[in-house]
């Protein structure tokens, strides 16, 4: 600990504190420009100057750690002129044409002129101008790099944070300009976070470029609705219209960052594709009818299934907020007596029956309920069944900082390359199919130097892992970490539940879990969601239970039509369910097929009743996310046309069938919080800016479970499937901007397989399955294992289902060389 | 201390001749009874003369123009923020040739109270306020006066101050037109004493 006195008011803070933090930390503030919490120190703007008494210059306090007994000041004489002076010269380049720039009225540099700056320049030469007119970087960025000031933020969260070194300098001195190299189109994610740094109008956004001012904005705090990361954003309205979305500082999981999707991909909200009123079947034809009469036709055809749960079924998307799921399952529950319910159409398992069971047995026994960057700073991290960098970005970049400041070890267990495998301490591909003999592999070699701690906690557990386990570098590499790690993280990818072996991966993480903790070690795991509150869905009871039926079992039963009614809300299972085939027969032999949608999917065109719903822009609710954070969301649009918020359609359902069911998110809320156990410490007016965790629940420790290695064989080419960077489902096919930045699906490829199907990247490729066969364009990735294809799942043109199957993954297919 | 001299003295001394004589008021109504005979000094607005105002007058808002036709507006909205009856509204957009130009410019003239705050907040003297007074409307959405309109206002003329011979147009616009550039200031024709 040291003491230290910065402008006579002393202060105790932990050694290497830095001189800012301390005195921010006493509410003394000390301009900075080119600092940035979390980047790496550069201390090159001058701006954050103090005095230290004995010494005879000023120091960066951004980059100088105090020291016992330091007296500081940071308004004297000195420091304020020679702030005044940096400010000068960093003025004498900068051009002043803030009224044409986008940033006038946040502009840092405008800010600390004002507050500390000289007013009048004495420079009256020539300025330094790079280029007339400001160059496009991406679709989504524009750059002006005469009014750079060079501090750097842009090129360090480009490389430290988001990894993808999009960003560098050329030149030196004054004429150093931060740009893509070249000055060429930048090839990167695309996310925008150099232009959430940047702190004047150097990097703009394209989308807003010339919209608005910032105080002509309303902004909203809301949380971003595409996957489990829950990112807090702030979206930005003029007139009513969406703008743009930008981070908070400091706040919720994402602090700061963004990646594409959120910051860019919001303006699916003002698609024109939306549901303007209900609809009903009509001589085969979607009739657009008034409210009063679909409400009508419902109250006569759901009034006699009233009580019959087994024929009737309910699929909702994991993209609704916590009290519209509850409602929904209280609908089902409640009047119609029914437990088919499910909330993803995407992870079809062979053993529906044991999947839920399984996952809730891992989330009691191993969650963490708790704060992302407290969660990842443990000894070692394995990453199982995701491409990170794809699925859940702004996590990766919480990985990638924790990286950097943080001996953790990382371990990657995926099938599909992702950026972080250059920083993780072990990789290792796998055919899926392979997953369950790896980690199982592992568990036997931490069991097998744990087997005193095992046998005083569990008695004698007999064969836990029956099969033959593998021994290679992997294997070896993390079971002995493991070893020597007294904290242990696991993320588990969505990869993981797709598998037909996923009940057997969840049960050998599980036993991993209870084994270390065994051990004397503490272990926990998050899940890697792509859907923003699948957590919450799980959380809520949106799965079957006690016997009811999930989607895949749904899907079966009606097309042997022993289903009179299935309700789908905001899900487009024909477009995401992995078996195209089955769920269009299945969905034509329902009795009353009712689809509750903000836009008009696939699914929707299939149906019998037609509800306009509401996208999240429009409505109030609560979203858990993967760390088990309840946020809030807020509504910033109205829903248009005829349209309703979802939880006022399905409570108004409830009330034909003689229910009456809460319409008012925070009573609802109420009501989750007295009885779901892990949401008892949450109240929802108490949810600010950085929401509220949800508690642990106590799992009952039932011991291990064995297992028995099993492996699903490959021969030939498989594809396997997930999101891409830039789509993640129906909703980001709905966003122009996403849209633009890429225009058609593909077809990932290794390159041994690529040298063996002769084809490079660009060729196109014919992938063939019983009898249907799509053509896409290749890209060629390296670390992908030979025989795999990746394909992103999400292209509505494209009907990939078409060529899955439910119960196989992945999914084998022919692959031919187009021409 | 200010000490009175003699004249002072005297005067006040034999007000009262004057005051019981009625003479400051026959010396009033002479000044008004000259008048019946001399020229008619009244402005002849709006039929025959028209007064145009000084330079300096805050009028009608005009936005000025390039050469090229182009405003020189480039909607930083910062006359939108500094009025004080919030009667400007401002869309910034890129227009073809890369320029920050305004999409919307709307004036509300109904609510202007014609301080010209706007035109000292214009970084780039695009905006301002002319000599024009003459855009009355029965109807008070015509007073709301969008960025084309501006554009084709008058500006402002360096001669200013005087009446001039002018013509009433009564159209669908009622205004005086002015007629050749030479005039009077109606102050010459006052008589004093």
């Amino acid at each position: 600990m040291a003491t230290v006195t910065i402008d006579g008011k002393t202060i105790t803070v932990e050694d290497g504190t830095l001189i800012l933090d301390a005195a921010r930390s006493l509410g003394i503030e000390i301009p900075t420009f080119c600092y940035q919490a979390k980047l790496s120190r550069l201390a090159s703007c001058r701006l954050c100057l103090v005095e230290i008494e004995g010494q005879k210059k000023l120091q960066p306090s951004c980059a100088t750690p105090v020291l016992d007994g330091m007296v500081i000041h940071t308004q004297s004489p000195a420091v304020v002129t020679a702030r005044r002076a940096m400010l000068e010269f960093l003025l004498a380049n900068h051009p002043l044409d803030c009224p044409v720039c986008d940033k006038g009225g946040e502009c840092e540099l405008q800010d600390k002129v004002f507050a500390f700056g000289p007013r009048e320049g004495r420079f009256t030469e020539w300025k330094r101008t790079f280029h007339s007119k400001d160059y496009v970087l991406s679709p989504v960025i524009i750059k002006n790099a005469n009014r750079c000031v060079q501090c750097q933020r842009c090129v360090r969260i480009c490389e430290e944070i988001v990894g993808a070194s999009a960003l560098g300098s050329i030149g030196r001195g004054v004429k150093t300009e931060e740009t893509s190299f070249m000055r060429a189109w930048l090839n990167c994610d695309h996310c925008g976070n150099c232009i959430e740094v940047c702190p004047v109008g150097s990097l703009m956004s394209l989308p807003y470029r010339y919209k608005a001012r910032p105080w002509d904005l309303k902004e909203v705090d809301t949380v971003c609705p595409y996957c489990g990361t829950g990112c807090t954003l702030t979206v930005g309205l003029r007139d009513g219209q969406l703008l743009r979305v930008r981070s908070r500082r400091q706040t919720g999981v994402n602090e700061e960052t963004l990646c594409v999707k959120g910051r860019f991909g919001l303006d699916f909200v003002v698609h024109e594709d939306r549901i303007k009123r209900p609809m009903i079947r009509k001589n085969d034809v979607l009739v657009p009818v008034s409210w009063r009469e679909v409400s009508n036709y419902l109250k006569e055809r759901l009034l006699p299934l009233k009580g019959k749960g087994d024929s009737v079924g309910g699929l909702l998307s994991a993209q609704m907020t916590n009290e519209e799921i509850y409602t929904f399952q209280k609908l089902f529950r409640e009047v119609f007596g029914s437990n088919n319910i499910d909330s993803s159409s995407r992870w079809p398992v062979a053993s529906e029956g044991d999947f839920y069971p399984a996952l809730l047995d891992l989330i009691s026994t191993g969650i963490y309920r708790g704060n992302l960057r407290e969660f990842l700073s443990a000894d070692t991290l394995l990453v199982a069944g995701s491409n990170l960098t794809d699925e859940n970005p702004v996590t990766e970049y919480a990985v990638r900082y924790t990286l950097s400041v943080l001996p953790l070890h990382l371990f990657i267990l995926s099938s599909r390359p992702s950026r972080l495998d250059k920083a993780a301490k072990g990789v290792k591909r796998y055919i899926p199919g392979r997953e369950v003999r790896i980690l199982a592999s592992v568990l036997k070699e931490v069991m097998k130097a744990h087997e005193e701690d095992l046998k005083r906690t569990f008695g004698d557990v007999g064969e836990v892992i029956q099969g033959e386990v593998i021994e290679d570098d992997f294997v070896r590499a993390l079971s002995s970490r493991l070893l020597g790690s007294r904290r242990i993280s696991i993320l588990v990818g969505t990869d993981l539940l797709r598998s037909p072996l996923a009940v057997d991966a969840f049960r050998v993480i599980s036993n991993l879990i209870k084994v270390l903790r065994a051990a004397g070690k503490e272990c926990g795991l998050q899940f890697l969601f792509d859907r923003s509150n699948q957590m919450g869905a799980i959380d809520m009871g949106a799965f079957p239970r006690d016997g009811g039926m999930g989607f895949g079992s749904l899907l079966e039963a009606s097309r042997d039509g022993r289903i009179s009614f299935l309700y789908v809300l905001g899900e487009d299972p024909v477009l995401n369910y992995p078996d195209g085939r089955l769920v269009r027969e299945a969905l034509s032999q329902v009795g009353l097929l009712l689809v509750q949608d903000a836009f008009m999917t696939e699914t929707a065109r299939m149906a019998h009743v037609v509800l306009p719903g509401a996208t999240f822009a429009e409505k109030d609710g609560t979203f858990t996310s993967n760390e088990g954070r309840v946020q809030r969301v807020r509504a910033f649009y109205n829903p248009p046309f005829e349209a309703r918020r979802d939880l006022e359609i399905i409570s108004h359902i409830a009330s034909l069938l003689g229910v009456d069911l809460e319409t008012d998110p925070s009573s609802i809320f109420a009501e989750i919080k007295d009885l779901i156990s892990p949401y008892r410490g949450v109240d929802y007016e108490g949810l600010g800016d950085n929401g509220l965790f949800t508690g642990h629940e106590k799992g009952v420790d039932k011991g291990l479970h064995p297992v028995a290695i099993r492996d699903v064989a490959l021969e030939g080419w498989g594809f396997i499937t997930g999101n891409h960077l830039y789509h993640s489902g129906y909703l980001s096919q709905r966003s122009r901007l996403l849209g633009s930045l890429i225009d058609a699906p593909f077809l990932e490829i290794g390159k041994e397989g690529a040298d063996s199907l002769g084809v490079r990247e660009g060729d196109s490729v014919k992938v063939r399955r019983n009898g249907q066969s799509i053509e896409l364009k290749v890209r060629v990735k390296e670390g992908l294992p030979e025989g795999l294809l990746f394909i992103p799942e999400n292209f509505g043109s494209l009907s990939i289902n078409n060529l899955m199957e439910k119960g196989v993954y992945p999914f084998p297919v022919e692959v031919r060389k187009n021409g | 201390m200010y000490r009175e001299n003699w004249l002072e003295r005297l005067e006040k001394r034999y007000r009262w001749i004057g005051f019981t004589l009625l003479l400051d008021l026959i010396d009033g109504l002479s000044l008004t009874l000259s008048y019946l005979f001399s020229k008619t000094i009244t402005m002849q607005y709006p039929d025959r003369e028209k007064w145009i105002p000084y330079p300096r007058f805050r009028g009608h808002h005009f936005l000025r123009k390039f050469e090229n036709g182009d405003t020189k507006c480039v909607a930083c909205e910062l006359c939108a923020r500094i009025c004080p009856c919030q009667c400007i509204k401002v869309v910034p957009y890129e227009d073809e040739k890369g320029n920050r130009r305004p999409l919307i410019y709307d004036v509300n003239t109904a609510r202007c109270l014609f301080c010209g705050l706007c035109e000292d907040a214009c970084p780039v003297e695009a905006i301002a306020l002319g000599q024009h007074y003459e855009f009355s409307a029965y109807d008070s959405k015509k007073l709301l006066v969008g960025k084309d309109v501006l554009m084709k206002m008058p500006g402002k003329t360096e001669e200013g101050g005087k009446v001039v011979r002018a013509r009433l147009v009564a159209g669908e616009k009622v205004f005086a037109e002015p007629q050749g550039k030479e005039g009077y200031h109606w102050w010459n024709r006052i008589r004093r004493r």
